[in-house]
């Protein structure tokens, strides 16, 4: 009996000091917190508050009675959604842009990182960064223009190919290349920024380790492939858990800037598809069921890529 | 001395936050400013008195300017113009409209651009946070104008414009046909609308080839599908051009589909019965013969993916010499850039094509009389506490007086009398800051767009070139009163669900196949298979769902 009033006693201590401690802790770093408050209240009011917006995806959603006087339907819209004609193709061309950036878009800035660490020019090294940060500044109507020029049959990369023998073709009519071009584009413009994150994690690694491994007699490859990948690996795996993220969103307006009905097949993804719906109806509330349909498979997404990360090695989101 | 630069560096980072903030704030307070001062507009405008003056009677006819201190709001999205003329109360157009209504207006504009716009209304519609005048597409308002009603946005005009405007009245009564229009299904009239008195306004796009060469070689302006194909091969050949005809899908399928006596959508066809485009054996041929100019590099190769600029871009450095354009958008543009540099350089209308010569054009282009969507119908919310004013001042533009002045502006100014005809004065045509004519009349008068009806000889200014008039006149010579179909015919409510989701698919597929087809990607042995999945997608459901649309609207 005393026992176990001793062993209440302490859960309520252990309880008293988290809170108690919480309250030191705010005491003693007081304008730490005070910092974070308007950034907790931004939070709350513009992302999370506005959530129950969402409910729209449930409703028959007409601005002029607003979301609270618009009828109910459940899942009308997302039944809508589900058997639609060209659900499966909008589907798998969303799902297999996004691996496909994944699995080329994702390695590149590492590489370009690590190939920027062994340059041991110091004015050399800043002139590559500088111009290949530089893409990323420039807007996405503007590089999708250059694209679609570039493209044509009469433009620049098709001289290119008859130069070896090639034959001219519309190579933006093509939906076997939509996806390359899509993806290679997006590489080029994002990779120099990339590797800002995984510069600043490589230059936190201990130069100690390679001094150690050169002593151990390990040349460059080997300092690469045993420190620097392992030292960043935490990093890498963090960024990969939250691309799983944003599988289901590709980028609708790169989509709608390159994508024409002659490549529909393999450029029309979900975003688009409902974007030309809408202007057919101006459903707010289907566009709603399809982005929670999106946000929902997105998070069951990160969640497993944690759950597992988790599992692996001791690196997760949470 | 390190720690002074220190200083220094972070009390200049300070400043430029401080700046940066400061500018970003400062062009939002111009929105703000605009709808702070509607949220104390609308407050005046409740405050005064809410009745009529007792000067004006109920059901006569109001006497311009009228005795009021009522201040109407306004709503309206940016037509045309530049960013610095966004805010509209410092237009002379307006000031002059006040000063001649006798009543203020407080003008609300959102940030430009169409998305903006729709962005911009539907917050303003569901914050129900509204002036007393809005222009906007009410046929783009979820639902239609009907539902526009029904939710109480904004108000049936049936009662109002027996009352309070005489002027609009006559308009409607001696048109059957506009009344049709303007009425929703339930017999509601909603707005207070833009409209054009002559065909000759609702005509703007055709058809147009390079004189110069069709003179060169000796060739008469095409009429038919042949006449076409041959002058775009002597094009191809003789004139080196590398894509003699440059047009995109939407553009080709309007102009060339027609000539087989179809259309890529709904029609009617010679009988009277509405049908659609695609799934006709007629269209096989169409999709055969486009698909030969393809082939024969008669065709921009890359026309599915080609956008306005890219169609200039090919007019003018001669790698076409036929394409589909706008008199003034086009036609005039094309003209007044190529003066300078290449004197040879002429423009020519052709009629819209035919099979067989001597055959009237199956449609032609041409926009309705009263455009549903588009920016400038107005109409009076509910959040309006002076219905009466407001109807009064709209209906002020539909006068005599009214009509004219929101046509060509004040005399002297935006215009002069020469011979009885009001010509726009150089400020429009020539206008010293380079806006074109359309913007520049948007400042001195509105007869771009408003509430108003556009007077014939504003489109005749509009495109004065005699290749402009020349080619309107071709273009307005086709037999598409029999065959088109009215676009304000929307589905029944409950209907209209099912309809976006069959059409959205179909138009989908159908623009699939038809760019496949005509690049050879799919053969047109399989067009029998193309007919029968547009089926399988619920065509006919959609022909029926149409067709008691109209059957709806023509009993209006």
């Amino acid at each position: 009996m005393g026992q176990t009033r001793a062993l209440h006693s302490a859960g309520n201590k252990s309880r008293m000091s988290v809170v108690s401690s919480f309250i030191k802790d705010v005491g003693c770093n007081r304008a730490l917190y005070i910092m974070l408050v308007p950034v907790i209240l931004y939070y709350a009011v513009f992302r999370y508050a506005p959530m129950y917006g969402a409910i729209i995806a449930f409703k028959d959603f007409s601005p002029g009675k607003g979301i609270l006087g618009s009828p109910w339907v459940g899942l009308t819209h997302f039944k809508d959604f589900i058997t639609g004609y060209y659900f499966s193709r909008t589907v798998i061309n969303t799902v297999l842009i996004s691996l496909y950036d994944l699995i080329f878009g994702f390695p590149a800035p590492i590489i370009l990182a690590l190939m920027l660490n062994e340059i041991k020019n110091n004015p050399f090294k800043r002139a590559i960064q500088t111009i290949t940060y530089m893409p990323h500044f420039v807007s996405l109507v503007v590089i999708c223009g250059i694209i679609m020029k570039f493209t044509a049959t009469d433009g620049v990369i098709n001289d290119f190919l008859v130069f070896f023998g090639a034959e001219r073709t519309s190579l933006m009519q093509r939906p076997e290349l939509f996806r390359t071009i899509f993806i290679a584009s997006g590489i080029w413009q994002q990779v120099g920024w990339g590797t800002i994150i995984y510069l600043a994690a490589i230059s936190s690694i201990d130069m100690e380790l390679y001094e150690a491994c050169t002593i151990d007699g390990g040349g460059r490859l080997r300092q690469l492939l045993h420190i620097t990948l392992p030292g960043i690996s935490s990093t890498i795996v963090i960024l990969l858990i939250l691309r799983m993220g944003s599988i289901m969103n590709v980028g609708f307006e790169k989509i709608i800037l390159l994508y024409s009905p002659a490549t529909y097949q393999t450029a029309d993804v979900i975003s688009s598809f409902v974007y030309r719906k809408g202007l057919q109806e101006f459903s707010f509330s289907y566009s709603a069921a399809v982005g929670l349909f999106n946000s929902v498979v997105d998070f069951f997404l990160v969640a497993s890529a944690n759950w597992i990360s988790r599992k692996v090695n001791e690196t997760s989101l949470w | 001395m390190k720690r002074s630069a220190q200083r220094i560096v972070s009390l200049l980072l300070g400043l430029c936050l401080l700046i940066s903030l400061a500018a970003c704030g400062g062009e939002k307070d111009v929105s703000s400013q605009n709808t702070g001062s509607n949220g104390t507009a609308a407050g005046t405008a409740s405050n005064t008195s809410v009745g009529a003056p007792a000067g004006t009677a109920n059901t006569a006819a109001a006497v311009y300017p009228m005795k009021t201190d009522v201040t109407l709001t306004i709503w309206s999205s940016n037509n045309n113009l530049p960013g610095e003329y966004n805010d509209k109360n410092n237009l002379p157009f307006y000031e002059g409209l006040q000063k001649r209504t006798g009543v203020k207006l407080k003008c609300i504009t959102p940030v430009a651009g169409q998305e903006q716009a729709k962005a911009a209304f539907s917050l303003m519609v569901s914050s129900r946070d509204m002036p007393d005048i809005i222009q906007y597409g009410w046929l783009d308002y979820p639902g239609g104008a009907q539902k526009a009603i029904e939710d109480k946005v904004i108000l049936s005009l049936n009662d109002i414009i027996d009352q309070y405007a005489p002027n609009l009245k006559k308009v409607i009564s001696s048109d059957k046909e506009l009344g049709k229009m303007l009425k929703t299904d339930a017999g509601n009239y909603y707005v207070f609308p833009f409209i054009r008195e002559d065909p000759y306004q609702q005509v703007y796009r055709g058809p147009l080839f390079r004189k110069d060469w069709l003179d060169e070689l000796g060739l008469k302006v095409p009429e038919t599908v042949d006449e076409w194909y041959t002058a775009l091969k002597a094009f191809k050949e003789k004139k080196g051009a590398t894509a003699p005809l440059t047009v995109n899908l939407d553009y080709l399928n309007q102009i060339l589909a027609q000539a087989y006596r179809v259309k890529v959508d709904f029609y009617y066809d010679d009988n009277g019965k509405l049908q659609y485009g695609p799934i006709q054996t007629q269209f096989k041929d169409y999709l055969t013969e486009m698909k030969k100019w393809y082939d024969e590099d008669l065709i921009d190769k890359d026309f599915s993916i080609r956008k306005q600029a890219d169609l200039d871009a090919n007019i003018l450095s001669g790698k076409s010499g036929a394409t589909i354009g706008n008199a003034s958008g086009q036609l005039g543009k094309y003209l007044n850039a190529m003066k300078g540099k290449d004197d040879k350089f002429d423009l020519v209308g052709s009629y819209y094509p035919v099979l067989k010569a001597g055959e009237t054009p199956f449609w032609g282009h041409s926009d309705p009389k009263y455009t549903g969507s588009g920016t400038v119908n107005a109409a009076i919310t509910t959040s309006c506490k002076n219905v009466e004013i407001a109807a009064r001042f709209l209906d002020y533009c539909y006068s005599d007086e009214g009509k004219f002045y929101v046509n060509f502006g004040e005399e002297g100014v935006a215009h002069t009398l020469v011979n009885g005809y009001p010509t726009y004065t150089e400020v429009i045509t020539k206008n010293p800051e380079g806006l074109s004519f359309s913007q520049a009349c948007q400042i001195y008068t509105s007869a771009f767009g408003f509430a108003f009806v556009q007077d014939k000889r504003y489109t005749e200014q509009l495109s004065p070139m005699p290749q402009q008039k020349d080619a309107i006149k071709k273009w307005v010579k086709t037999d598409r009163e029999k065959h088109d179909v009215p676009s304000y015919a929307s589905p029944a409510a409950s209907e209209v669900n099912e309809y976006a989701t069959i059409m959205t698919n179909v138009q989908t597929f159908r623009d699939e196949s038809m760019v496949k087809f005509i690049m050879g990607v799919e053969s047109l042995d399989n067009f029998d298979k193309f007919t029968s999945e547009i089926k399988k997608a619920g065509i006919e459901r959609a022909l029926q769902i149409k067709q008691n649309a109209l059957d709806k609207y023509n009993s209006r």
